[in-house]
């Protein structure tokens, strides 16, 4: 006997629930089919850096909006979700580097972004700690971080209150499609009728999709991060590299958080989740370099993750043309956890109305399939720009059919 | 023997239609199958325990409240094998009051807008400080593995990683959730085993 569901959720990282949450606000009863546990992936391995430095300029609106919420979740969630709003530096370590740097951040300025460029007498202003190889670095002062693990567990709580159903430990093994349409998901252990499938299975995203016949140009990369022993509070900004190679934090609790990648981790891949023996010790070489007032500081666990990197390291969101009642929110390339209160939101809205408050047309699926000079003039709702007298993703229409 | 009472035994005992549940003397009862006692009006029956507790209640000092002392007497006056979840709890307050007093210790007020689980302050996870009760809230709250546990409430985060405390909390898990021991996954073991200092591991 199959079950019914008014939107079945694939994946419950924090997209999952934060859409999850948001759909049940609206008074609709999604399911999440999770295949391992709540956050069990990359959003309970990740950094949480809550931050708009250094992004596409594409992302940017959508950063922004997000920090703004990020400042108000623990109202929302009714709990501490130990979120630090006091600074993100990108560390450069040469003149090449600040300069690539000095040009990006002129760009981010241009879209409104507050951030500027310090020399190194300004950077040690900020946190004195810094080693001897830092030149220079940008600051932007609204950035921070984040505790993931409770942002994913507050979304999922406030879902679960709300009435949304969570399926953990349950693969989705097959999407069925009727005359193109969405009609139901097939996990292993049950069967769900729906209309609607949002793909929010990070890193698995690809496989979801080849489900229903489509593509993503994405792939798992590989990342590692360490954590030390807890010490008094140190310095409350996270921390980045010019180039993205090294990044890190003191959590509220005390420990420091510290990942990297030695510049291999594109041309690993093995299955499951291993920790390779170069790359720790690569992070705490870094970690001394760039902070040597923490090299006697001692490591107390590492572990990995995979980033589902796509092709231009944007996510894919909204609807598709060629399967109505499938929508896509997923590739977020590694910097999706600062977006995810906003993007739990734009799905929802996306789902019950057909419309977002935001534009993600860049994120279109369309860019794949059409090339680069297609200009997806749709929000999200791919379908609707095709027939716009009667979008056949409107909820309200598909419960007629 | 075994050393928990699950929601499973007490749907076994009301599938026979009986109205009292045997348990063995040091045996504990899931909190989810004592609401469910509560709720049917069962009867616990504590074998063994009943014997010496009466006799200990009856020696107490003169110097007792009056209320104490006819609960006391009430008690030796009705020499019965049940004892029930209320008597009983009675008495091991009493216990644990007297002791208290013995070792010159002052009574903290019971607090009285939470259920009765006395053992909520405990500390489970001592390297990060984590209660008893904020991993059953966890576990309440839909957290039903031994990792998810960790990342919600940080138990086993600490610098032992878990070592101490991971089958503790997979007691309070399998006692939770009412789960067969060999269900419960331990959490992801991960390096190093020892904490190794940062100067130490960049050298490789």
């Amino acid at each position: 006997m199959p079950e019914s569901a008014d939107v079945v959720i694939v994946g419950g990282g924090v997209m999952g629930c934060a859409i999850a949450y948001n759909l049940a606000k609206e008074g609709l009863k999604p399911v999440v089919v999770e295949k391992s546990d709540i956050g069990g992936e990359a959003s309970g391995s990740n950094g949480g850096g809550v931050r708009q430095s250094a992004r596409n300029l594409k992302e940017m609106p959508l950063a922004m909006e997000s920090v703004r919420m990020y400042g108000e979740l623990h109202e929302e969630l009714g709990m501490d979700v130990e979120y630090v709003r006091k600074g993100n530096l990108r560390l450069c370590t040469n003149e090449d580097e600040f300069e690539t740097l000095r040009r990006s951040v002129e760009n981010q300025k241009a879209v409104g972004l507050d951030l500027e460029m310090l020399d190194r007498k300004q950077v040690l202003e900020i946190n004195p700690y810094i080693g001897d190889m830092v030149v220079g670095a940008s600051y932007c002062p609204t950035d921070g971080h984040v505790n993931p693990f409770l942002v994913t567990y507050g979304f999922f709580k406030r879902a679960r209150e709300r009435g949304a159903r969570f399926c953990t430990g349950e693969q989705v093994r097959e999407i069925r499609l009727q005359k193109g349409r969405v009609t139901g998901v097939v996990t292993d252990k049950r069967t769900l009728e729906t209309d609607t499938v949002i793909n929010a299975a990070g890193v698995a995203g690809r496989e979801i999709c080849n489900m229903v016949g489509l593509d993503l140009p994405m792939r798992p990369v590989f990342s590692e991060a360490l954590i030390t022993e807890p010490y008094p509070p140190l310095f409350p900004q996270m921390f980045g590299h010019a180039r993205g190679l090294f990044y890190g934090r003191q959590t509220v609790h005390g420990p420091f958080f510290w990942g990297g990648f030695v510049g291999t981790e594109q041309y690993i891949h093995r299955e499951g989740k291993p920790l390779f023996h170069y790359i720790g010790p690569a992070i705490s070489k870094a970690v001394i370099d760039y902070f040597p007032v923490l090299k006697e500081l001692h490591v107390i666990r590492m572990w990995s993750g995979l980033i589902a990197a796509m092709s231009d390291g944007l996510p894919v969101l909204g609807f598709t043309e060629e399967v109505p009642g499938f929508v896509l929110c997923t590739g977020f390339s590694g910097h999706g956890f600062g977006l995810a209160p906003l993007i739990g939101r734009l799905i929802s809205e996306l789902v019950m109305d057909c419309e977002v408050s935001m534009p993600i047309n860049d994120f279109c699926f369309s860019r794949f399939t059409k090339g680069k000079e297609h200009e997806c003039t749709c929000s999200g709702n791919a379908t609707c720009t095709i027939n716009t007298a009667v979008c056949p993703n409107k909820r309200a229409f598909l419960k007629n059919i | 023997m075994p050393v928990f009472v699950f929601v499973k035994d007490v749907e076994a005992i009301l599938r026979e239609g009986k109205q009292e549940i045997l348990v063995p003397e040091g045996a504990k009862i899931s909190p989810a199958a004592l609401d469910l006692i509560q709720e049917r009006g069962i009867r616990v029956v504590r074998r063994g325990a009943s014997e010496p507790l009466p006799g200990q209640a009856a020696s107490e000092p003169a110097a007792e409240t009056s209320d104490e002392q006819t609960e006391a007497t009430g008690r030796t006056g009705d020499r019965d094998d049940a004892v029930s979840e209320d008597e009983l709890e009675a008495i091991v307050d009493r216990v644990i009051k007297r002791l208290r007093r013995i070792r010159g210790e002052t009574i903290p007020p019971a607090p009285e807008d939470r259920p009765p689980a006395d053992d909520d302050d405990m500390i489970i996870c001592r390297c990060e400080e984590i209660t008893k009760g904020e991993i059953k809230e966890a576990i309440r709250n839909g957290m039903t593995t031994l990792n998810g546990i960790k990342r919600v409430t940080r138990a086993g985060m600490g610098l032992c990683q878990g070592q101490t405390c991971q089958r503790l909390v997979s007691r309070i898990l399998i006692s939770e959730l009412g789960l067969p021991p060999a269900e419960v996954e331990p959490s992801t073991a991960r390096a190093p085993v020892r904490p190794v200092r940062l100067s130490v591991f960049a050298t490789g």
